[in-house]
């Protein structure tokens, strides 16, 4: 039984979650590595998920314990450079478009790593509850501070724009 | 005007996101799961070999002395607990709770290295102590009234004392350092992710 399961919550929730990795580290494939990892927990704990909370957010839960537990405390990453002008992004062509959205990454990456997790989970449009559960903070608490790593992340964003 | 709302227009654009299969994901949780009970099976047969050579040595030699069976007990004993405190603590690495609250997790890790604190240095002590105790009464009487030469004597005597001291002094050292900072690496990193999530 455990096999349909999870195909369909992978199927249903492995986007999303790649996404939120590739926010938290700026190479691919060391976001499929984590979000592989995150599914890997999933399955080896669906058996004991009780459904007290959304399996959504159990499931951003254990993908926010994977990557924080891949931090390396002597890895230091070179500072990263936002290269290209941005346009508005209704007017971008794919290519155009993929090489924003990496300069997006970037982006996120000069931003602290607890406020890279929960900008993650904004731009995924996951509800303000299910952050706030998984990252273990009060509603009120993680509102402020998405009003405030927007106004950073817009800011480091588009201050670069006439590099 | 450039605003988050154009952020968030970048990032709903459709991607394209390479995803690998559910299956590969599950074969590799099994695989995972395997490698784990396969690494178990190795520890219980070096438990086993272990606990068979001193009972080959037990039932070959007629030891006269009783200081014999008591040191090889205690180097039984010894093999044992240690096997148990290490095999339980690689379950516990391994049964590392992620669904549970990044702060959960943080204390999950605490615990560990406090209990990997505590086996490495007052555990390895003792470990450390009652092995050269049972080596000193196994010695007795396979060593000091063994008849062969004074200068053997010695001589197997230097060598198990320098491999002794290299033993604890320098590769045991070395692997509980490596071994602690790892998980300290972790948890100050947590700690720090953590109070990040704190206003």
């Amino acid at each position: 039984m455990k096999h349909p399961a999870f195909t369909e919550i992978y199927a249903t929730h492995a986007p999303q979650v790649l996404r939120m990795c590739l926010a938290y580290t700026d190479n691919e494939a060391e976001a499929q590595d984590f979000m592989q990892e995150t599914f890997i927990n999933v399955w080896k704990n669906i058996d004991s998920f009780r459904g007290d909370a959304k399996i959504s957010t159990w499931i951003y839960r254990i993908a926010v314990n994977t990557c924080l537990s891949h931090i390396r405390a002597t890895k230091h990453k070179a500072p990263v450079e936002l290269k290209e002008t941005f346009d508005r992004a209704d007017d971008l062509s794919t290519v155009d478009r993929e090489q924003h959205l990496q300069q997006l990454h970037r982006a996120i990456q000069k931003l602290p790593e607890a406020d890279r997790l929960i900008i993650s989970m904004v731009l995924e449009e996951i509800p303000y509850e299910e952050i706030a559960d998984a990252v273990n903070i009060s509603e009120g608490n993680l509102r402020v501070k998405i009003h405030r790593i927007k106004q950073q992340l817009t800011k480091i964003f588009f201050s670069d724009e006439h590099i | 005007m450039n605003t988050f709302d154009d952020i968030e227009a970048l990032w709903k654009k459709p991607r394209q996101l390479q995803l690998p299969d559910a299956a590969d994901i599950i074969k590799k949780a099994s695989r995972e799961k395997n490698k784990l009970a396969n690494k178990i099976l190795v520890q219980v047969i070096c438990l086993m070999l272990a606990i068979a050579s001193m009972l080959i040595v037990l039932f070959t030699i007629d030891f006269k002395y009783a200081t014999s069976y008591a040191g090889l007990a205690l180097m039984s004993a010894c093999v044992i607990v240690f096997s148990i405190i290490r095999f339980r603590q690689t379950q516990h690495l391994r049964n590392m709770d992620f669904s549970q609250s990044p702060s959960a997790l943080l204390q999950q890790f605490e615990r560990f290295y406090s209990h990997q604190k505590y086996v490495n240095t007052t555990g390895v002590m003792w470990y450390t102590i009652v092995l050269n105790l049972a080596f000193a009464f196994y010695f007795y009487e396979t060593l000091v009234l063994a008849p062969m030469l004074m200068f053997w004597k010695i001589i197997f005597l230097v060598v198990y004392v320098i491999w002794m001291l290299i033993a604890t002094l320098w590769l045991g050292k070395r692997s509980v350092r490596k071994e602690h900072g790892r998980t300290t690496a972790i948890i100050e990193k947590l700690k720090q992710v953590q109070s990040g999530f704190e206003l």
